[in-house]
């Protein structure tokens, strides 16, 4: 193996030194396998279309792990049931809440005592807007 | 069966869907420019604003009845209609998409429409939280007209047949789809007044008033299929263009705006995987200014060779743009037009192009870079947004606070929730 440059003088700091892209005629024996590099939207996004994203503010969801500053992906093709996170629109805001039925009434949770539980009725100016599907949460807050 | 479906006042619903606080409000959504209405709520049709009313002519409408009143957000109406569009096309594979929130679809041969359209309709609606409504007929112009029923109908459909007397009786004839102001004045001469009128007039008396293209309408409204669906044809042409926020006037402003709308068709050149022959650049004053000095022109010519290199292009532009540019005119407009597409990889290179290994002088070494800086703008692009890298000229002066003259009044635009991090919606 040669450099493709001179050595001035024997003082030389020492580089590593990559050997690439000299191949003389065999291929990779990898490139018959190569994949498609992993795509996190594989795995968390099942309906691009139905697909939103969303910012949290405050601590009303702490005690199901949901920061304030985190990302939430909302799944509007998910039907809410009992038990699941969504995003629902009371008196015209979008909030984060858990959904819940409870014998013939539902309810939205806070996950923080701080906050009372809003059990919705008839006539209520409250929809669910999307289901929560997953969080995303920087390690570096 | 072919069906219309229609997004119900598409830009107003969009703005709604990630502001909630806008249901039952009247809303409004406004021309580039802000300069007047292209998109009304209900609320706001039943309060009596008008489409492509001026801003300032209902601005005390708009303070009396707490209009909400917006800019037109391009990025999120293409992207919500992306979305709805692919969430009818899990319900059938033949789609024109015809407008921006208008779909044909081909439901030929299959059974049980109505319980159908009725699942697509409300899957639009839950999976994007856009309204639509469906219109279904035989012939697209029936479904056309049947779209305008359904938009009245609670459950938002509507089938008409050639038959349904009593969806063509009271509609006035401009409402079909294809006759215009013109042809509707030429009918009402000769007491073709309503749909009905026209569908039961003799074909004879349309071809005279309207020749073999009103024909075919009248036809398709007798029943008979003259529009087949259309395949999206490739582009031949681009065209970015735009008015002024305010007059301009020095050749440093134009520099900048066509280095601008360059950088923009360049874009969606490259991203349709085409290269371009030739360039026009536009440039006229505002017509509607009679007090001021007119002055219109254009300049084309053929590219060096056929390219997408944005460096390549924006120099033509702006070559073009100093042959026609003249001092003393108050500027509205000005655009450029990439002429004659094709699809890369197919072109002509000049001589010199392939002879690279051979000959390695500098000129060749360069077009490899300038490949690369393409594709690094086109990285910068998708990382940072469209606005994080734009050829020199098209900032004419440093000031990011500030924005420049020739750039668009946009006062009232909403946040771009589904295509920018830094747009996403907010929940507590």
């Amino acid at each position: 193996m040669t450099f493709p440059f001179k050595l001035v003088n024997e003082r030389t700091t020492p580089v590593t030194f990559y050997d690439i892209g000299i191949s003389a005629g065999f291929p990779s024996p990898a490139d018959d396998y190569k994949e498609r590099k992993l795509d996190l939207n594989d795995l968390l996004i099942k309906q691009p279309e139905a697909t939103f994203f969303a910012k949290v503010s405050g601590d009303s969801m702490i005690g199901a792990r949901i920061h304030d500053g985190d990302m939430l992906i909302i799944d509007r093709s998910v039907a809410a049931s009992d038990g699941k996170i969504v995003i629902a629109v009371v008196n015209g805001e979008l909030t984060v809440k858990r959904f819940k039925i409870i014998g013939r009434s539902a309810q939205l949770h806070s996950e923080n005592p701080k906050y009372a539980p809003i059990t919705l009725c008839e006539g209520d100016n409250i929809s669910i807007w999307g289901v929560v599907t997953n969080v995303v949460h920087s390690c570096d807050q | 069966m072919i069906a219309l479906v229609d997004c119900n006042n598409f830009y107003a619903s969009c703005e709604r869907v990630f502001n909630p606080k806008l249901e039952g409000h009247p809303v409004v959504v406004l021309s580039n420019n802000d300069g007047c209405v292209v998109a009304r709520s209900n609320e706001a049709k039943a309060l009596g604003i008008k489409m492509g009313a001026p801003l300032f002519k209902i601005k005390d409408l708009v303070q009396s009845h707490c209009v909400h009143v917006f800019s037109s957000n391009y990025e999120l109406y293409g992207d919500m209609s992306g979305r709805v569009i692919s969430v009818l096309k899990q319900f059938a594979p033949d789609i024109e998409v015809y407008s921006i929130d208008e779909s044909f679809i081909n439901f030929d041969g299959v059974p049980d429409l109505k319980k159908l359209s009725s699942k697509m309709r409300s899957q639009v609606k839950q999976w994007t939280g856009i309204p639509v409504s469906v219109g279904l007929g035989s012939t697209k112009t029936l479904a056309k007209i049947a779209n305008h029923k359904a938009k009245k109908k609670p459950n938002g459909m509507h089938c008409t047949t050639p038959d349904s007397t009593e969806d063509l009786i009271d509609l006035p004839v401009d409402e079909v789809w294809g006759i215009g102001l013109k042809l509707a004045r030429r009918l009402r001469a000769v007491g073709v007044f309503t749909v009905l009128q026209f569908k039961n007039a003799s074909s004879t008396l349309v071809r005279k008033i309207g020749g073999v293209v009103m024909e075919r309408t009248h036809q398709e409204l007798n029943g008979l299929r003259c529009f087949e669906f259309e395949q999206p044809q490739p582009r031949k042409n681009i065209c970015c263009s735009r008015s002024f926020g305010s007059r301009t006037e020095t050749l440093d402003e134009m520099e900048a705006a066509i280095a601008s709308h360059v950088t923009r068709a360049v874009r969606k050149m490259r991203s349709e995987g085409s290269v371009a022959n030739g360039i026009q650049v536009f440039i006229n004053t505002d017509r509607f200014k009679k007090e001021l000095p007119q002055y219109y022109n254009s300049a084309s010519g053929k590219l060096p060779f056929p390219t997408n290199d944005i460096l390549t292009i924006a120099n033509a532009a702006n070559r073009h743009l100093k042959r026609i540019f003249r001092e003393g005119y108050a500027y509205k407009k000005a655009g450029v037009l990439l002429l004659g597409l094709a699809p890369e990889g197919n072109q002509q290179l000049p001589l010199f192009a392939d002879t690279i290994k051979q000959k390695r002088n500098g000129r060749i070494e360069l077009k490899v870079k300038r490949q690369r800086l393409n594709d690094a703008i086109e990285d910068i692009v998708q990382r940072y947004g469209k606005h994080s890298i734009n050829i020199g000229r098209s900032t004419a002066k440093p000031t990011i606070t500030k924005p420049q003259r020739w750039q668009q009044n946009q006062n009232k635009l909403s946040p771009k929730y589904t295509t920018n991090w830094d747009h996403i919606l907010t929940v507590k």
